[in-house]
């Protein structure tokens, strides 16, 4: 059984089309790695994966079952959702938004248990804002904010986790730390599955790497390759999707970029 | 900003204590003197069926009849805008965000007007309240749509749909005023409608008003969580189990219900929709367990005041309620704005 996928999505948002033809099966224990240049749809994927949005043609299933008919709430237990814009301009302290992950679990009069307050308590730890506990979370900077956020998705308890560029407003040291994290937690069993900008970050961290981008004859993007980072870190990808020029140096298994250097393909005539 | 429990809750039972005591002034309080023994006794004879001679008839009238269901209109009109507000400054993430700034008291207004037009509230008492609600759906539906694209709201689409949908409601309802001149009696009636405010409100009025906002009430206080995490936008509410589409719904429903409540009873107060769930939440943080019964009080506490303050001191001039919670409420607004920004730079 797998824990999320898709089928022959198709998704637009006027009469262009934006993705075609997706084709995803994930599985638990996974880190994958969602990369493409600016607008290719990483984003809108993780949007309809979340199914925030319905696409006009195609399936996702979560465990089996089509996602648009099951309840939020049940899909909220199995499918966690750290999204890319974080504003958080209302006083809310940081445990109580960490404490909003376990929502799903509570109805609506009732008050968090111990395990409830054990289960946020340990999301609060692994993502290192314990000391952020009773601060306002409009008060936090940009970084700290996105950790409240990740470890509100830890709160919730759920096997698979949808990231959106959760590291573009870290710095250097908690964008390593954010990764481990993520790989611990995969390496325990959950799926994650997290678009990224920086490739040699992805590459280093990620198990699997998910190109989208477009196809030379078709309109809207889709995914042009799949699978290891060293599979999908080709020369050839790497010009023709991200218009860069690099070297590519592999050390004992993982892949990184060197000497990256913007490619501009001249112009015919 | 006040963020241990314990002084949310005595600052709520501060709200219900200052409800109460108004409550009793605004049973005292009137042109003709009558004693706060008088008053026990009266509502003692009508609660519990027990004669007692030695009460005027004229007395008895004017507590039962008067100023007892003026009080309750008071408490229940101002709680219903006050939790309107609130509700929809946290469905729409925006402060700015009222009955009256999206066009929805005066799409009750229309409607109400609407209905004495083709002589419906001739029919029915419930005529008036029915096309109300109805106005204040109709608009809202049109400037949520208008402002909503792929399931995110544009706040300043919102906004300005609202003026427009407001502007649009205004015109409307002078048209038909100046359509029925014609004929005086629906035209009277338009006009003392629209006068609004709460001389010679009755208990029809309270059946009206009470079990709409009562029942509103409740039915908040089980969406108190899904509001809290509207507040941080739909992305984190879907994600943490809201269904976002069904929760708005269901919330604008009954936020129009009671919308359209207060407006057919009481005419449209601005102000307090804006105000009072604004300085609560700056006073009380944003979790609606605590600022939902604390608008329910601070609304109710509000319009009361302020018509007790306009019956002590004005009681000669014919001054519209909405003036007096806009002269008070601004200024106290403009002064907690200025002190949040220093505060907080």
């Amino acid at each position: 059984m797998s824990p999320l996928s898709c089928s022959a999505l198709y998704f637009s948002y006027d009469k262009k089309p934006l993705l075609t033809d997706i084709h995803l099966d994930f599985q638990a224990g996974q880190f994958v790695g969602l990369i493409g240049a600016n607008g290719a749809g990483k984003t809108t994927l993780l949007q309809l994966l979340l199914g925030l949005i319905k696409q006009q043609s195609g399936k996702i299933t979560l465990n089996d079952r089509e996602i648009h008919s099951q309840k939020r709430r049940e899909i909220a237990k199995q499918l966690a959702f750290v999204p890319q814009s974080i504003e958080l301009p209302y006083a809310f302290t940081t445990q109580a938004l960490v404490a909003m992950g376990r929502n799903p679990y509570l109805g609506p009069f009732e008050l968090e248990t111990m395990e409830d307050r054990e289960l946020i308590n340990s999301a609060m730890a692994e993502t290192d804002i314990l000391h952020l506990k009773d601060r306002f979370v409009n008060t936090l900077s940009g970084g700290e904010k996105q950790r409240v956020i990740i470890a509100r998705a830890l709160a919730q308890q759920a096997p698979t986790i949808l990231l959106d560029e959760p590291i573009a407003s870290l710095d250097i040291c908690h964008q390593i730390e954010t990764l481990q994290l993520i790989k611990s937690l995969t390496q325990n069993g959950k799926l994650a599955v997290t678009a990224l900008h920086d490739l040699n970050l992805a590459a280093a961290y990620c198990d699997r790497l998910i190109l989208i981008g477009r196809k030379t004859d078709q309109q809207g993007t889709t995914i042009v390759a799949d699978g290891t980072p060293e599979q999908v870190l080709t020369h050839d990808n790497l010009t023709r999707y991200f218009s860069i020029q690099t070297d590519i140096i592999k050390t004992n298994s993982t892949i990184s970029l060197a000497n990256i250097k913007p490619f501009k393909p001249k112009q015919a005539g | 900003m006040l963020s241990n429990i314990r002084s949310i809750q005595s600052a709520l039972l501060f709200l219900a204590v200052l409800f109460i005591g108004l409550s009793v002034l605004g049973i005292l309080q009137g042109p003709a003197d009558i004693s706060l023994t008088a008053v026990a006794a009266i509502l003692k004879q009508s609660l519990f069926a027990v004669s007692s001679s030695d009460i005027p008839n004229w007395q008895s009238s004017i507590i039962l009849d008067v100023r007892l269901p003026r009080m309750i209109i008071a408490l229940f009109a101002g709680a219903s805008l006050a939790l309107c507000g609130l509700v929809m400054q946290g469905m729409f993430r925006n402060p700015l965000a009222s009955p009256s700034v999206l066009g929805v008291s005066s799409g009750a207004s229309l409607g109400a007007v609407t209905a004495i037009y083709l002589g419906a509230s001739l029919v029915s008492a419930w005529a008036i309240p029915l096309f109300a609600f109805i106005g204040a759906g109709i608009s809202l539906s049109i400037v949520y749509r208008v402002a909503s694209t792929r399931g995110q709201t544009n706040i300043a689409t919102l906004l300005l749909s609202g003026v427009a949908m407001g502007a649009l409601n205004v015109a409307a309802t002078s048209l038909l005023l100046a359509l029925s001149l014609s004929n005086w009696d629906v035209a009277r009636m338009i006009i003392y409608w629209t006068m609004g405010g709460l001389d010679g409100r009755t208990w029809d009025h309270v059946l009206i008003i009470l079990p709409i906002v009562v029942s509103g009430f409740v039915l908040l206080l089980f969406y108190s969580k899904q509001l809290d995490l509207l507040l941080l936008g739909e992305q984190h509410a879907l994600s943490v189990g809201v269904d976002v589409r069904r929760t708005r719904r269901n919330l604008l429903i009954i936020s129009t219900a009671m919308v359209g409540a207060s407006v057919s009873v009481v005419g449209g107060i601005g102000f307090i929709g804006l105000v009072v769930p604004h300085i609560l939440r700056l006073a009380l943080g944003p979790s609606h367990r605590y600022l939902l019964p604390a608008c329910l009080f601070g609304g109710a506490v509000t319009l009361l005041g302020a018509d007790l303050f306009l019956n002590s001191f004005f009681a000669e001039q014919a001054i519209p309620l909405g003036v007096v919670t806009a002269a008070l409420g601004a200024p106290f607004f403009l002064f907690l704005l200025i002190k949040q920004r220093f505060v907080l730079s």
